[in-house]
C-alpha cells in the first residue's frame, strides 16, 4: 500500500532529519566555544575535539534507526502494513525529537566544559562524565525504536 | 575498608620546632592536621606561589622549545640552576621580541624600497648638496601627465598594476605641491644593505631560538625547582598548623598515622627531643581516611574517590559495590568482541610496562582487564561479537550456548531490574550495619522493618507455596515490619512524631524505590543500543563497499574499523559512567552513605 509506505517514510524522514539537525546544532555550539577557548590555552585541542564530537552521535542514532528499519526489519517495502507504518512513524517521532533536544542540551554541557578548560581548569573528564547523561535518553529512544520495530517486523 | 588510625599529639620546644618538622618530614608517615590560618599563610606563601607560577611558565616554554631532532641528553637536575632559568628565559624572550620588532620594520621598509631598485641614498645626498632635489612619486597611471617628462625631468621607473612610479630631478623646492600629488618618503638606506640587515636580524633571532633550545637541556632542573618550591609550600603550611602555647615557647601539633605504622613511628620519635602521645581517635575527630582493601576491591578505589571518601566511623562501600560495578559495566557494553578487545589491549600494555615500577596506570590496566573479562561473560548472554549475532550461527557450539545461556530482550530487561532490586536491598542491609556501627542497634530497626517487608513480598511472589501472599504468616510479618517502620524510625522521640515520620518515610520509599529500580533499565538500553550500532556498522561495511576486487575489501575494512572504534569509545564511556551513577545515586542513597572524609596525605 502506497499510503502506508508514505507514512513510514515520513517517520524515517523525521527520524533522520531531527536527530541530524540536533547533532549539527550540538557540535556547532561546542565548536564555537572550542574556537574561543583555543585562543587561551595551548595543547588542549585534543580535548576540545572529543568534546565537540560528543553531541554528534545522536545524528548517527537517527541514521542507525533508518538502517534498522531498512535492513534489519526489512519492512520498508510496498507490502508494508498500516501497523508497521505507524510503528515506523512513532519510532521516528520519538527518536527524532529526543535526538534533537538531547544533542542541543548535550552541546551546551560540553561547551561549558570547553570554556572551563579554556580558563585553565582541568575539567575534561568531569565534562565527559556529565555530558553522557543527556545522551542516555537518545540511547533509550534508539532501543525503544528497535523494540517497536522488532515487535511489528 | 578504612584503615584504623592513631592520633599523635606532639609538643616541641619552639627552638627545636623547625628541626622537629624536618625530622617529621623525613619520617613521612604523619598526616598533619592543618589549620586554616590564611592571614599568616598568605604573606609567606605568596612568594612561593609566585615562584611556582614563573617556574611553570618556564617549564612550558622549555617543553615547547626542545629540539627533538638533536636528541641531546638532559642535564642533571639542579634546584639552584632551575631557579635561575625563568629569568634567563625572560631575557632571551625580551631580546627576541625587540629583534623581531626591528625585523618587521625592516621588512616594511624593504617593501617600500623594492619598486625603486637598488641605489645608494648617499648619491641623492650629493645631488642635494649640488642644489638638485630628487623626489619620488607614485600616481595612478591615468593621472601621470607626459608633459612632466619635459617640464620636470620626470623619469618613469616602473609601471605596475596601473600605477606609475616616477622620479623628478629639479631645482624646485616642494615640487609635490606644484604637481599636487603626494611625495613618497623613502628610508635612508639602500636595498642591498637593507637585505643584509634583514639577514643579520634573522640570524640573530635564530641564535636566540637556539639559546632557548640549549636552555631546554635544563628542563629537569626546572622540574626539580618546581618540586622544591612545592615542598616548601607544604612545609610552610604544616609549620603554621601548630598551636603556640606558654608564651609561644611550646608548639602543639596534631597528626594522624595508620595503626600499622605505630611501632615504627614511636621508635623513631623516641630518638628525638619531643614529647608525644599516641591515642585512639575520639568520635568527634576529623580523622583522615586511608583505604585498606583486598587486591580486587583496591582496583575500584579510584571510582569510589570520584564521589567522596567515607567518614572514619562509616562503612567503606568500595568492596560492596565493586562486584556490582564489574557486572554492570559488562552488561552495559555487552559484546564479547569488545570485552575481548579491552582485555587483550590492557594485557598487552601491561606486558610492555612490566619492567617499570608499579604506578597508578598499572592499577587502571588491571581494572580494565577485570572489566573486559566481565564484558566477555555478559556478552555470552546476548551473543554479540563485534555486532555479529553469534547465536544465529548454525554450529553445535553456538546452538548449545544458545540453549543454556542466551537471554532475549525481554529477559535482559527483567535481568536489569532484578539486579537493581538485589543491589538496592543489599544497600539497605549495609544501611543497617552502618547505623548499628555509628548510632547503635536501635536506630537500625526501622530499616530492618523495610527489608523484612520488601523481602516478604518478594518471597510471597516467587514462592507462594512457601509463603502465601496475604496469608497469616505474611500478615504477621507485615504487621511486625509496620511496627518497626512506624514506631522505631527515630528512637527517643514522641510515638506520634514517629508515626508521622514513618508515613513520610513510606511516601519516600514508595516513590523513591520505584524510580530507583527503573533506573537500572539503563543497563539494558545501553547494552541493546550498543549492539544495534555495532551491527549497523557491520551491515554498512558490507553494503557500502564498492563492487571491486581491491577497493571493495579495503573500504569494507575501513568502515568496520572506524565504525567500531567510534562505537567502542562511546559505549565504553557510557559503560563507565552509568554504573557509576547507579552506584552513587541508587546504591549509596539506599545504603545511607554520607561521606566527606579527608584523604590521608602524609607530610613528606
Amino acid at each position: 500500500m502506497e499510503t502506508n509506505l508514505l507514512i513510514a517514510y515520513t517517520g524515517i524522514a523525521v527520524m533522520i532529519a531531527l536527530a541530524g539537525i540536533g547533532s549539527a546544532y550540538g557540535v556547532t555550539i561546542v565548536g564555537n566555544a572550542a574556537i574561543g577557548a583555543a585562543k587561551k590555552v595551548d595543547g588542549k585541542f585534543g580535548n576540545f575535539l572529543v568534546l565537540t564530537a560528543l553531541p554528534g552521535t545522536q545524528g548517527l542514532y537517527g541514521f542507525a534507526g533508518y538502517f534498522m528499519f531498512q535492513n534489519i526489519f526489512n519492512i520498508l517495502t510496498p507490502e508494508i502494513t498500516l501497523l508497521q507504518a505507524m510503528a515506523t512513524l512513532a519510532s521516528g517521532l520519538a527518536l527524532g525529537f529526543v535526538g534533537l533536544l538531547s544533542s542541543i542540551r548535550q552541546g551546551q554541557v560540553c561547551a561549558n566544559g570547553v570554556v572551563s578548560i579554556g580558563q585553565g581548569h582541568d575539567a575534561f573528564s568531569n565534562t565527559l562524565i556529565l555530558a553522557v547523561f543527556p545522551e542516555l535518553y537518545a540511547i533509550v529512544s534508539l532501543a525503544a525504536a528497535f523494540l517497536m520495530g522488532s515487535a511489528v517486523a | 575498608m578504612v584503615a584504623k588510625m592513631k592520633k599523635f599529639t606532639f609538643l616541641a620546644f619552639h627552638k627545636d620546632y623547625e628541626r622537629f618538622l624536618h625530622n617529621l618530614r623525613e619520617l613521612g608517615m604523619i598526616h598533619v592536621a592543618e589549620q586554616d590560618r590564611t592571614e599568616v599563610n598568605e604573606e609567606e606563601l605568596q612568594q612561593f606561589i609566585a615562584e611556582t607560577k614563573r617556574l611553570k611558565e618556564a617549564e612550558k616554554v622549555l617543553k615547547r622549545s626542545i629540539d627533538k631532532k638533536a636528541n641531546r641528553p638532559f642535564h642533571e637536575p639542579d634546584v639552584m640552576r632551575g631557579k635561575q632559568i625563568p629569568a634567563e628565559i625572560e631575557q632571551i624572550q625580551l631580546r627576541r621580541t625587540s629583534l623581531n620588532q626591528q625585523l618587521q620594520v625592516s621588512k616594511k621598509e624593504r617593501e617600500l624600497l623594492l619598486p625603486w631598485g637598488n641605489f645608494d641614498p648617499e648619491s641623492i645626498h650629493r645631488l642635494e648638496q649640488e642644489g638638485y632635489h630628487m623626489d619620488f612619486f607614485i600616481v595612478p597611471e591615468n593621472k601621470f601627465d607626459p608633459t612632466w617628462e619635459t617640464m620636470y625631468d620626470a623619469v618613469i621607473v616602473k609601471k605596475e598594476s596601473s600605477k606609475t612610479y616616477f622620479v623628478t630631478v629639479t631645482r624646485i623646492d616642494h615640487i609635490a605641491d606644484l604637481l599636487d600629488i603626494e611625495e613618497i618618503k623613502l628610508p635612508d638606506i639602500s636595498l642591498s644593505s637593507l637585505d643584509q640587515l634583514i639577514l643579520s636580524l634573522e640570524e640573530k633571532i635564530k641564535l636566540q631560538d637556539e639559546a632557548l633550545q640549549r636552555l631546554s637541556d635544563d628542563l629537569p632542573s626546572v622540574e626539580a625547582a618546581l618540586k622544591d618550591v612545592g615542598a616548601r609550600i607544604v612545609f610552610t603550611r604544616v609549620a603554621h598548623s601548630a598551636t603556640p602555647l606558654a608564651d609561644e615557647k611550646l608548639m602543639l601539633l596534631q597528626g594522624w598515622a595508620p595503626v600499622q605504622n605505630e611501632q615504627e613511628i614511636v621508635s623513631y620519635l623516641e630518638s628525638m627531643d619531643v614529647y608525644f602521645e599516641a591515642t585512639d581517635p575520639l568520635p568527634e575527630d576529623d580523622v583522615p581516611i586511608q583505604f585498606k582493601n583486598n587486591r580486587f576491591s583496591r582496583l575500584f578505589e579510584p571510582i569510589a574517590e570520584l564521589y567522596m571518601l567515607p567518614k572514619y566511623n562509616e562503612i567503606d562501600l568500595t568492596p560492596y559495590f565493586a562486584p556490582f560495578y564489574m557486572l554492570f559495566f559488562g552488561l552495559s557494553l555487552g559484546d564479547m568482541g569488545y570485552g575481548m578487545f579491552l582485555l587483550v589491549m590492557a594485557t598487552l600494555v601491561k606486558m610492555l610496562q612490566r619492567k617499570k615500577p608499579a604506578t597508578g596506570l598499572k592499577a587502571i590496566l588491571s581494572l580494565v582487564q577485570v572489566l573486559g573479562a566481565s564484558t566477555m561473560v555478559a556478552g555470552l548472554l546476548t551473543g554479540g561479537f563485534f555486532g555479529f549475532a553469534v547465536y544465529t550461527l548454525d554450529n553445535p557450539v553456538s546452538q548449545a550456548l544458545k540453549e543454556n545461556v542466551f537471554f532475549n530482550n525481554n529477559q535482559m530487561f527483567i535481568l536489569s531490574l532484578v539486579l537493581g532490586v538485589i543491589q538496592i536491598l543489599f544497600g539497605m542491609c549495609l544501611k543497617v550495619f552502618n547505623r548499628i556501627k555509628q548510632f547503635g542497634a536501635i536506630h537500625a530497626l526501622s530499616t530492618i522493618g523495610w527489608i523484612l517487608l520488601l523481602t516478604s513480598f518478594i518471597i510471597a511472589y516467587l514462592l507462594p507455596a512457601f509463603l502465601p501472599m496475604g496469608g497469616t504468616l505474611h500478615s504477621i510479618i507485615m504487621g511486625l515490619a509496620a511496627i518497626l517502620i512506624f514506631f522505631f524510625n527515630s528512637p527517643g522521640k514522641n510515638p506520634l512524631v514517629n508515626l508521622g515520620l514513618g508515613l513520610w518515610d513510606t511516601y519516600n520509599m514508595a516513590t523513591g524505590l520505584l524510580g530507583d529500580v527503573l533506573s537500572y533499565v539503563r543497563l539494558f538500553a545501553l547494552g541493546l543500543s550498543g549492539g544495534i550500532l555495532a551491527s549497523v556498522f557491520n551491515s554498512l561495511a558490507v553494503g557500502m563497499s564498492p563492487d571491486n576486487a581491491i577497493a571493495g575489501p579495503i573500504v569494507a575494512i575501513l568502515i568496520f574499523l572506524i565504525g567500531h572504534a567510534i562505537n567502542i569509545f562511546m559505549n565504553v564511556l557510557g559503560a563507565i559512567v552509568h554504573p557509576v551513577r547507579l552506584t552513587f545515586v541508587e546504591f549509596y542513597k539506599n545504603a545511607e552513605f554520607s561521606g566527606g572524609g579527608k584523604k590521608y596525605t602524609p607530610f613528606r
